[in-house]
């Protein structure tokens, strides 16, 4: 290395020195303690007979309980079932927004204000609302279809009415992503448009070849950021339904914390987090793997 | 538009600052030099005023001597926020968590053994009564103290029932007392039932649910036992619990799930006036005690059906009953011969995590409320019974739930169960739960979902007793210091 | 005379415009009807959208008889506008004492302040690193830092905990129960924000710096006289990002925060929600309606910041 960039790299890792530190303090390490605990038996609240805290090694034997515990298959299929229902329909619902937020009509900026407001809100009132909205007797949905003579069903009372209601809540929240998305469809050049016209397409066909395939830079990433949310979903189904009835809105994120601050065991929430993590990559890879396909990057 | 926008802003900023510099600390006055006990307890409102009373009495009497005070924190969740707020090494000097709490933390080696400060306070276990003393040790040793004790039973609209008193008669039921067996409750419930035109529930006879609190132990009143200590074994899925069950499962059954859910959606919660029992939506409810407050509280009427309160008390004890809408009694059993006075015996009890800053001062507080006059005059504004052996004729005399003596002596009975206290009891209770939710939203029979119960249970106490196997080969325990399993 | 437009020969079929496709309507009408189905769209997701903000309001002035039977006689009436209107409720929200809600409010803000302020400061110290200071292993470490941001929560949830707990046992610097565990790591940078201000600087001339350079500035010179003042925009967007974080975190102060008295305004929301089962919605949707109007409030005045620092992370994503 040469004098010049030995002191530039001094300097550069002086810059970056915050972020490094917190780096090896709040990921690097935690995330090899949290490997380690995964091996041990560890509660926190426990103290031997010295009075102090202990980690005690177990080898594969939180692994393997993972793998016998009905409640983690449940939970992972929960979890499952919540993502394949939010998913696609948050980003048809937001994609689809997107394309009418961006038509040229009047009146665009209160639109886009309305539907962008609740995804700024707190996910503690957010779950509140829709609690009191999904109300068997008294929510807002079900007094509406009681005017046109429907009884309607007890949302998130009912096991299997529960986990479609937070699906549904779900998409209350896409404003961010509509922003992304609707950023994205303004970066479209033009003439783009123009020449498919021209061609004879039609508004369909120029939505599919043209819109669709210059978007999917932005789906794709969208996409990855969906999935791993989704996944790790934990604070509206523990504050609307607590995981009930009988456990059908019970997720796995949910059944990590109660692990670990509830039933004290913390390496065998650290296991959880593991598989979890392991899961989230495998999808995520998938994406990347598959996005050769679809996603096309302009020029690069 | 944007200097309009600007403007607010720096409002908006200035207001916070203003807040973040003048805004509310926590913590009151502390005498300076002063030991300060941070004591966390569950009540709110009227509960938590009344003992914050307390708190101050002791603050003004034995604090000031011993320079102890203690500051009374109201926190809902406290099971929840005491057990993490141990793990991270800074729990409260004094818990007041519940009876059913007190094994997963005891298990665990996570509360100050009170034997030798007992002792030396006077107290030992002759002074309870025998049920109250059994919950609060774990395999010998003493971790808690109760604060505030209760025994449940069936409480029913006298009211409701008189009105009906004819359709009683006709039945060959006498409206004049309780119900003495569970058969006679459940024809008492279909008479007091009222339904309107759509099938929808206007007032339930007996709902298990309201307030469900101690749905879990139906089996004491079929003779079960849930689990034994000695043997370490479980029996949620023995006949009399079966059956115990399959007699909860009746109710959904008969009214309908659709009914139900409709009923407890819009129904008002409890301390409400609202509330079911109180409003009069419900007929006869398992409850506690502290009925007598929330009923005097929440809708005086149903305490005043001849005198106002200020003359009852004037009234001789017999008598003062007849002046309430609503009255308590045992809650029977499957056999009134073989098993009378069944009750859950539950308590608020106080404990000292380890860890505590000042675990002393904490249990002089403790030992305060320990002492009899404390004790009753504690529990005579909470309305609940005493949990000492010795009872002042006074207490019960002057006591504001007229069924004061019903209580009392429920908790003397030999058929007053305490909670189970299987180390992993907030799992298994949680598992419980889920069995109870599955019998009662009609999704399994009672046999599959105690069935389901059973095992998972032994599953996870044999994962237990495994863990703690290795736990202790590992640690080099100092004789007569751990846990043992 | 100008040269007349040639006239298309349609006589030759190459030269005729390629055949459209049968329209029963006219291009100018397909406009229109294409206008109003958006319209009829957006106002319906609209009032979708729209209808839980009015409903939470509408029922925070109720009073619990609207909401809850009383006794058995009473009919059960649903109201969209109530009837009587209790502004009540709100000062009961205020001067509650299950839920302090003026403590609460301060608790949240100062972790806030604390937290922009660190988080502020040290991504623009790291972001300028990243793309200003042509050094070894940049991108590398770059690409890292990015990395990090798909490690979920939970993996981390339980371990940072504990270490937090052994840095309180072990060392005069107590951690849980107290606000630091969620301002603390604020200051040493998050990869959100360092991520969106490389951007920025990035699009920063570079001769700007080469200027100050000759000068005779150093690096840090360079940074705090010439890059930083230029990057106020970008750094309001970091600063609204990092509040609207910490006004909205609820997981955060659920594992982290241990003494009551330190809770924050979401913390304290859930605590609105009874355990007993039965909650006073009206009092609950109250809480709710004063936890939203700050956010909201505050995306009003910094409407175009907000929307470009969204928009900024996606395309570039």
């Amino acid at each position: 290395m040469t004098r010049r960039e030995r002191k530039q790299l001094v300097t550069g890792l002086t810059f970056v020195s915050p972020w490094l530190v917190g780096f090896l303090a709040f990921t690097l390490l935690p995330v090899g303690l949290s490997l380690y605990y995964s091996f041990c038996d560890f509660s926190l609240i426990e103290r031997d007979a010295a009075g102090n805290v202990q980690a005690v090694w177990v080898g594969t034997d939180n692994y393997k309980e993972l793998a016998r515990d009905p409640e983690i298959y449940r939970t992972l299929k929960n979890t499952g079932l919540y993502a394949l229902m939010a998913l696609p329909a948050g980003m048809l619902v937001s994609i689809g927004l997107a394309l009418m937020l961006n038509a040229p009509i009047r009146g665009q900026a209160v639109y886009r204000t309305i539907i962008f407001l609740p995804s700024l809100v707190p996910v503690v009132a957010s779950a509140m609302v829709w609690m009191w909205l999904f109300n068997a007797r008294l929510g807002l949905f079900n007094v509406i279809l009681s005017w046109v003579g429907i009884a309607g069903p007890a949302w998130i009372g009912d096991k299997y009415w529960a986990m479609p209601s937070l699906a549904m809540m779900s998409l209350w929240g896409v404003g961010h992503t509509v922003v992304i998305y609707l950023a994205g469809l303004q970066d479209i050049p033009r003439d783009l448009y123009e020449a498919a016209e021209i061609d004879g397409a039609g508004p369909i066909r120029r939505l599919f070849n043209v819109t669709l395939p210059m978007l999917s830079p932005v789906i794709f990433f969208n996409l990855i950021m969906a999935i791993i949310g989704t996944l790790q979903v934990f604070a509206v189904p523990f504050i609307m339904t607590g995981g009930g009835p009988e456990r059908s809105t019970y997720m796995y994120t949910q059944y990590l914390y109660e692990s670990a601050f509830t039933y004290l065991k913390m390496g065998y929430a650290s296991a959880m987090a593991w598989l979890q993590l392991l899961i989230i990559l495998a999808f995520t890879a998938l994406a990347f793997w598959t996005s050769k396909r679809w996603v096309h990057y302009q020029g690069r | 538009m944007k200097a309009v926008s600007r403007t607010i802003l720096v409002l908006l900023l200035l207001s916070a600052a203003a807040i973040v510099a003048f805004g509310p600390r926590a913590g009151e006055q502390v005498p300076p030099g002063f030991v300060v006990v941070d004591y966390w307890e569950k009540w709110s409102g009227n509960e938590g005023k009344q003992m914050q009373q307390i708190v101050d009495w002791f603050n003004q009497t034995v604090g000031k001597e011993k320079k102890i005070f203690v500051r009374y924190l109201s926190i809902s969740q406290v099971d929840r926020k005491t057990l993490t707020a141990s793990a991270a090494g800074v729990p409260p000097d004094i818990a007041g968590l519940w009876q059913r709490d007190l094994v997963a933390f005891a298990a665990r080696n996570a509360l100050l053994p009170m034997d030798d400060m007992a002792r030396a306070h006077g107290i030992t276990q002759d002074t309870y009564k025998p049920v109250f003393w059994d919950m609060c040790t774990y395999q010998g040793k003493l971790y808690s103290l109760v604060s505030t004790p209760a025994t449940v039973g069936l409480h029913y609209n006298r009211r409701s029932v008189l009105q009906l008193a004819d359709a009683f008669k006709r039945q060959g039921l006498d409206p004049t007392t309780a119900p003495k067996s569970v058969k006679e409750l459940d024809r008492w419930a279909e008479l007091l039932e009222m339904r309107d035109e759509n099938g929808g529930i206007r007032r339930a006879g007996y709902l298990p649910k309201e307030p469900g609190w101690f749905i879990t132990f139906t089996a004491f009143w079929f003779g079960g036992r849930l689990w034994d200590p000695q043997l370490g074994e479980f029996y949620f899925n023995e006949p009399n619990a079966v059956r115990s069950f399959e007699w909860i499962q009746s109710y959904p059954l008969r009214l309908g799930k659709a009914a139900l859910t409709d009923f407890s959606s819009a129904a008002g919660g409890f301390g409400t006036p609202n509330s079911p029992f109180i409003a009069g939506t419900c007929a006869m409810v398992l409850q506690g005690p502290w009925m007598g407050n929330f009923m005097f509280n929440l809708r005086p009427a149903s305490c005043e059906w001849i005198a106002p309160r200020a003359v009852e008390m004037f009234l001789p004890r017999a008598a003062r009953q007849f002046n309430y809408e609503w009255a308590a009694e045992a809650m029977p059993s499957e056999d009134p011969d073989k098993l009378p006075d069944v009750t859950f015996a539950d308590a608020d009890i106080l404990m000292i995590p380890r860890g505590a800053a000042h675990p002393e001062e904490a249990f002089e507080f403790i030992a305060f409320v320990q002492r009899q006059d404390v004790m009753e005059k504690l529990n005579s504004m909470h309305c609940k019974p005493s949990p000492l052996a010795k009872v002042s004729d006074d207490f019960i005399r002057r006591h504001p739930n007229p069924y004061i003596a019903v209580h009392e002596r429920m908790a003397r009975s030999r058929n007053a169960h305490p909670q189970i206290k299987s180390p992993m009891q907030q799992e298994i209770g949680a598992e419980l739960e889920l069995a109870v939710d599955q019998i009662y939203l009609l999704s399994k029979t009672p046999q599959q979902a105690l069935d389901e119960l059973q095992e998972r249970a032994i599953r996870k106490y044999s994962q237990y007793l495994a863990r703690r196997a290795l736990r202790d080969n590992v640690t080099t325990a100092a004789p007569g210091a751990e846990v043992t399993r | 005379m100008g040269s007349l437009p040639r006239p298309i020969d349609y006589a030759n079929p190459k030269l005729r415009p390629p055949a459209s496709p049968q329209r029963w309507l006219s291009n100018g009408a397909r406009k229109i009807l294409g206008a109003w189905s958006v319209h009829l769209g957006l106002l319906l997701s609209c009032i979708g959208f729209g209808l839980p903000f009015a409903w939470m309001f509408s029922t925070s002035l109720k009073t619990l008889d609207a909401i809850s039977p009383t006794s058995v006689e009473q009919e059960q009436t649903i109201q969209l506008i109530p009837n009587p209107v209790q502004w009540k409720n709100y000062a009961d929200v205020v001067t509650n004492e299950k839920l302090d809600f003026p403590l609460y409010t301060r608790n949240t803000l100062i972790i806030a302040v604390l937290a922009v302020i660190g988080n502020t400061l040290s991504s623009a110290v790291v972001a300028y690193g990243f793309a200003k200071v042509r050094f070894k292993g940049r991108g590398f470490l770059f690409s890292l830092m990015l990395a990090t941001m798909m490690i979920p929560f939970p993996v981390v949830m339980v371990s940072i905990f504990t270490l937090f707990r052994f840095i309180g046992d072990y060392t005069p610097l107590q951690m849980l129960g107290t606000f630091r565990p969620l301002w603390l790591p604020a200051w040493f940078g998050s990869a959100f924000s360092i991520f969106l201000l490389r951007q920025f600087f990035l699009t920063l001339p570079d001769d700007l710096c080469e200027a100050a350079r000759i000068d005779g500035c150093t690096e840090a010179g360079i940074f705090f006289r010439v890059m930083l003042p230029l990057a106020r925009p970008a750094l309001a967007v970091v600063a609204l990002f990092t509040f609207m974080g910490v006004w909205n975190d609820f997981l955060g102060p659920l594992v982290y925060l241990q003494r009551p008295e330190q809770y924050t305004l979401a913390l304290g929301l859930q605590v609105f929600q009874s355990a007993h089962g039965g909650t006073q919605w009206n009092m609950l949707m109250a809480a709710s309606v004063l936890v939203i109007v700050p956010v909201i409030l505050l995306f009003f005045l910094t409407q175009r910041t907000f929307i470009q620092g969204i928009a900024t992370t996606g395309m570039k994503g």
